[in-house]
């Protein structure tokens, strides 16, 4: 599903976020991406879903070569991949059920198909009551499951996430990472970037440790 | 296909409602752009009214031969022999020099001071319509009844005619030259309208284009926003217009009466208003292109 070979990533000012990273997660397998701030979790993350570009080193995504893909076919990818971001990235000014339509209505789905799938996305997360509401009025472990319906609305087969308990309570915390359990089992492949050590030690997952850019181990069973 | 439709139609309907979610920043900016177009539109109502007059012109040139002053009836038989037997002519009248004098008098009001003269100054005269009335025809004519003896000379009140149409040709270059001009000028306001909405819609962009939006998906709804304001302009632009020919016909109609004529200034045929709403709408859409293509670079 995602295979890193000899992956560096360098940002202006020769600042290095990743360097020579090799790796492989399999489809169907859930990892949890660890190390401090600054180690490179959001970056990898932003690798595997072409939001940056690597600069040195192959990325393959669902067999796709991102260094190779063409301007044009990057939002394609993306479609395939859902994202949940670490600063939420929600639409403020639109209500619940119009974020979740957003992915459907880029990929060209109908009116109609669209409200049926995003209600049958909220009903996943448990916000389908609050469909109308608009982000603001939401509480911080609603929101982030609003993140997560976004994300898991277009069925994808690899789900991104960044830090999803951050600033949640440990109850909030654990219904959002049992959500992903649930994904999971569901087929999804799904990568977890947390230095959260409550969801380290609760979820027994194969733990990918980054330390300053470079991978340090692999640690944990590679399935629940 | 389906999907594509119902896609374009939701864009559609979604650009109508943020239009109307800002009715008067809405209403201000068609308004403005809209009496921008009125002036190009102005223009060519004008020139199409003229246009129109010239047709009339052609349609009844009239050419005047005046014979010599001492011509006599074998003369004046002569030329009407002639005149009868030429296929160019499609009809003629003559008008003896008595009578002449006579209308003279009636029209002018010196009675008395034509009365007074010696003997009548005016000639005899022949006032002919030909079937082809190109200035060609008509130059040819002229000068084959020149070299008539008895003729002393031919007029044909061209000059005026001819000036008419090198006006229209000129107020036509102007119209496209001015209608460039203002075009550009409102694609330029649309695309500065969307360069700034774009940026007070970065957040929702930036999140469309890290969940799988195309350039082109991101586009779409300017692009309508550009058109839908451009034709908004071209109706309003119609729509003053309509109102100003009604208010300034009556004046333009009795200034004409005094003149012995009726000219109006006619207003829109329907090509003419697919044309004005067709027009704005590309302008409002090719401003739409300029202002995404520069602003969503950047994002």
């Amino acid at each position: 599903m995602i295979s890193l070979k000899q992956v560096s990533k360098r940002y202006p000012g020769n600042l290095e976020a990743l360097r020579d990273l090799n790796l492989d997660i399999s489809t169907g397998e859930a990892v949890l991406l660890t190390g401090r701030s600054g180690a490179g979790k959001t970056t990898l993350l932003k690798l595997v879903s072409a939001i940056e570009m690597p600069s040195a080193g192959e990325i393959m995504v669902n067999g796709q070569s991102i260094t190779r893909l063409r301007r044009s076919q990057i939002p394609y990818l993306r479609r395939s991949i859902g994202i949940v971001f670490q600063d939420q990235k929600l639409l403020f000014d639109s209500d619940v059920l119009t974020n979740v339509t957003l992915p459907l209505h880029i990929c060209g789905q109908s009116r109609s198909v669209a409200m049926k799938r995003a209600r049958a996305a909220l009903d996943r997360v448990g916000l389908l009551e609050r469909e109308r509401s608009l982000p603001v009025a939401l509480s911080g472990g609603e929101r982030q499951r609003l993140c997560i319906a976004r994300a898991i609305v277009n069925r994808p087969s690899l789900l991104l996430v960044d830090e999803p308990t951050a600033n949640l309570d440990p109850d909030y915390a654990k219904a959002i990472i049992d959500l992903f359990r649930s994904f999971h089992q569901a087929g999804v492949t799904v990568v977890i970037a947390t230095h959260d050590i409550e969801v380290i030690n609760r979820f027994p997952l194969r733990q990918i440790h980054l330390d300053q850019g470079r991978l340090l181990n692999h640690t944990g069973p590679t399935t629940y | 296909m389906l999907n594509w439709i119902s896609q374009h139609w939701h864009t559609f309907w979604q650009t109508l409602g943020r239009l109307a979610r800002a009715p008067i920043s809405t209403l201000l900016a068609i308004l403005v752009m809209g009496t921008t177009l009125c002036l190009p539109a102005g223009l060519y109502l004008m020139l199409h009214s003229l246009n129109r007059l010239q047709g009339v012109i052609h349609e009844n040139p009239q050419v005047t031969i005046f014979m010599k002053i001492l011509s006599n009836s074998s003369d004046i038989q002569q030329v009407n022999g002639l005149l009868n037997q030429d296929p160019k002519v499609k009809d003629y009248k003559f008008i003896p020099k008595n009578e002449a004098l006579k209308s003279l008098a009636q029209r002018s009001g010196i009675t008395d001071l034509l009365a007074g003269l010696p003997s009548n100054p005016l000639p005899d005269a022949f006032v002919v319509r030909l079937k082809n009335s190109t200035p060609e025809n008509i130059a040819y004519f002229k000068n084959s009844v020149m070299n008539w003896p008895s003729v002393d000379s031919v007029q044909y009140d061209a000059i005026w005619a001819q000036r008419l149409a090198a006006l229209i040709s000129l107020g036509r270059n102007f119209i496209i030259l001015i209608s460039v001009l203002l075009a550009f000028t409102v694609s330029v306001i649309i695309g500065n309208t969307i360069r700034l909405q774009i940026a007070s819609r970065q957040a929702e962009i930036e999140v469309s284009i890290l969940i799988g939006a195309t350039r082109r998906f991101i586009r779409r709804p300017f692009l309508y926003f550009g058109a839908l304001q451009g034709l908004a302009s071209g109706l309003i632009a119609w729509g003053i217009l309509e109102l100003c020919l009604m208010a300034i016909n009556v004046k333009i109609s009795a200034f004409s009466n005094l003149y012995g004529s009726i000219f109006i200034l006619h207003s829109f045929s329907p090509s003419a208003i697919a044309v004005l709403l067709a027009s704005s709408s590309v302008a409002g859409w090719l401003g739409a292109i300029f202002g995404t293509s520069y602003a969503i670079k950047n994002i």
